[in-house]
């Protein structure tokens, strides 16, 4: 693609992610129908002007739902990056700096990739999720255990690409600078190494924040995730397939969104891709 | 190159025994009781009966070791025997599935064939699609085609396969009802109506897989054939006089197919795993559909069987995608 084109992609990912983002958040607040409530009366109904989206098979507003459902979704994507990029970044600038370390961790970066993730993450979320549940309560609990299964099986791609960036931070001369100067093995860490392998980690982090979104609707979608009442986008994408024939909207939403979210920040990471590449300036 | 693929298999085997290792760790790990969901009439004696008889009253690493036998000598010895009528596995104890109480691998060899079809198909489908797009979207880089092949590729990332799936059933089968929605597992295939309706019901769920495929093995088609285009012994096969279909066919496209010939081989898991939810949607009871009925029942030994082979399917197409790499460039020297 033409580098012309990148920034344009780049505001158009940042614009509609900003505007997901921004609407979920606050459409609560805006939108005041309550998430759970119930009208027997009004149930399976089209779009009106009181519901906007229509109504689900038990009366409950769907807007409201898609809604709260993207707070949980955007949240789960949001968290599970932060350990994955957590994780990741620790490893492999670990890899990249401390020699003798380097082999392990890649050999278990590499086991890691070589493991069926998602029959794993299936199985880790419905062994750990009852014992669980009694000890902090059905909705922590289940949020805690999906970012952190996420979290835990996605960090990879962001050690083997940091791991790369620092490798070649380690050969440069202000790197060698600090090490005659003694400057201790952390520091050089957080004051060299770090802030120059930046933009990959950003980058990394804007995929597997929509690896996540992917994950997370994957796992309510097969039923697995979250449970029934708790209205995240793939759990209300499941929902809505059951009646895809006579009300096609209610699977459509979600899915659209779900799509729409993971278009926009893949759109925005490919833009900081190219931000940061040295290359494209020219 | 023997003693690369020697090297590289010797690799495999601790790689498939730690990765088992986990899988079994995992169950370990949770809490759970495969005896908690029976009737509390039963009374404790006869519940450590039970569990004496499933052999669970072993300590941890016995268990892991009897699985493990029975993973990898117990049944495959019962297929050899299948095979050429021997008896080599006799007297040996089978993995029992909890929820049947039949050999897990029966189970799994049941499930197996909907699956491969539906996966091996969407597999061919997929590449011989994806290739003629990738080189096509490189020769005319920048063109309407290469821009609406970029964007069909995003969002065939964008675009998980439980909600193109659910496209598709809503335009096939709810709108212009085309395509059944529901693939019908007891149609046996015995002539040419059967067999256009075996074809009619496999054609949603192998598009949805497809357009996975599609999507990411273009990208990478189309630019390793970029990276070729631009050299040098392109303009001198032009200066010759070569024809461009030639070109591109018989100098570039085999240089360029050696890295995408390991990606095809690395996506084979990504398109198992893509399996068990395109399974869900269409209801095609194969194994994708055999691991969640599992785990929702609380199955360990079918879960843990269908979680290892797969892993097993990982291992090798690293293995395949690695030797590709080297038996393709004869420039690659493993030494």
């Amino acid at each position: 693609m033409t580098n012309a084109r990148r920034p344009l992609a780049l505001w158009f990912g940042a614009w509609l992610l900003g505007l997901i983002v921004l609407s979920t958040a606050l459409g609560p607040m805006l939108w005041g129908l309550p998430v759970d409530q119930m009208d027997l009366a009004a149930r399976n109904q089209g779009p009106s002007a009181a519901h906007p989206l229509g109504t689900d098979q038990l009366g409950r507003d769907l807007l409201a739902r898609v809604l709260a459902g993207g707070r949980i979704s955007l949240g789960v994507g949001a968290l599970a990056m932060l350990v994955s990029v957590a994780l990741g970044t620790a490893i492999g600038v670990l890899a990249g700096m401390v020699r003798w370390l380097d082999g392990p961790l890649m050999r278990l970066t590499d086991l890691f990739l070589s493991l069926p993730l998602l029959p794993l993450v299936l199985i880790a979320i419905t062994l750990f999720r009852a014992p669980l549940s009694a000890a902090f309560g059905p909705e922590t609990s289940i949020f805690v255990l999906v970012v952190t299964v996420i979290g835990a099986t996605s960090w990879m791609p962001t050690a083997r690409v940091v791991r790369g960036e620092v490798l070649s931070v380690m050969g440069r001369s202000y790197v060698m600078a600090a090490r005659s100067t003694g400057t201790r093995g952390v520091t050089i860490a957080t004051r060299h190494v770090l802030p120059n392998t930046r933009s990959a980690i950003i980058v990394s982090a804007t995929l597997s924040v929509a690896a996540a979104i992917i994950t997370e609707s994957t796992l309510s979608f097969l039923g697995l995730g979250f449970p029934p009442d708790f209205a995240t986008w793939g759990r209300l994408l499941f929902d809505g397939t059951a009646y895809l024939s006579d009300y096609p909207g209610r699977a459509l939403w979600p899915g659209a969104l779900i799509s729409l979210s993971v278009l926009a920040i893949v759109y925005v990471g490919d833009g900081l891709r190219d931000r940061g590449d040295p290359r494209n300036l020219r | 190159m023997l003693n690369y693929t020697i090297r590289r298999l010797t690799m495999a085997l601790p790689t498939l025994l730690a990765i088992s290792l986990i899988v079994f760790a995992l169950m370990e790990l949770a809490p759970g009781d495969p005896m908690a969901r029976l009737p509390l009439s039963i009374s404790p004696e006869v519940k450590a009966q039970m569990r004496e008889a499933l052999g669970l009253d072993a300590p941890s690493h016995v268990r892991f070791g009897k699985w493990l036998w029975q993973l990898g000598v117990v049944e495959p010895s019962v297929w050899i025997d299948n095979l050429f009528g021997t008896a080599l596995a006799e007297g040996q104890t089978r993995m029992i599935s909890w929820q049947t109480r039949g050999p897990v691998m029966e189970l799994i060899g049941q499930r197996l064939p909907q699956t491969l079809w539906v996966v091996g198909l969407a597999y061919l489908v997929g590449t011989m699609l994806a290739l003629p797009i990738g080189i096509w979207s490189a020769y005319r880089q920048y063109s309407a085609f290469d821009q609406i092949a970029t964007g069909v590729s995003i969002i065939g990332f964008a675009v998980p396969p439980f909600f193109s799936g659910v496209l598709l059933i809503l335009l096939f089968s709810v709108h212009l009802e085309w395509l059944p929605s529901v693939y019908d597992t007891t149609l046996q295939v015995s002539g040419w109506d059967s067999f256009t309706q075996q074809l009619r019901q496999m054609a949603l769920p192998v598009a949805v897989l497809s357009l996975q495929t599609t999507a990411q093995i273009s990208r990478y088609m189309r630019s390793a054939m970029l990276d070729h285009l631009g050299q040098d012994y392109v303009r001198a096969a032009r200066a010759r006089g070569v024809s461009e279909g030639g070109m591109l066919l018989r100098h570039v496209l085999p240089n360029a197919l050696v890295p995408v010939v390991s990606v095809i081989a690395l996506g084979l898991p990504q398109i198992f795993a893509g399996a068990i939810v395109t399974e869900q949607i269409f209801r095609v009871n194969g194994v994708g559909h055999l691991l969640i009925t599992s785990i929702q029942a609380n199955d360990l030994p079918t879960v843990q069987t269908i979680t290892v082979l797969l892993a097993a399917l990982i291992v090798v197409s690293n293995l395949i995608a690695d030797l590709a790499y080297g038996a393709l460039d004869p420039r690659i020297r493993y030494d």
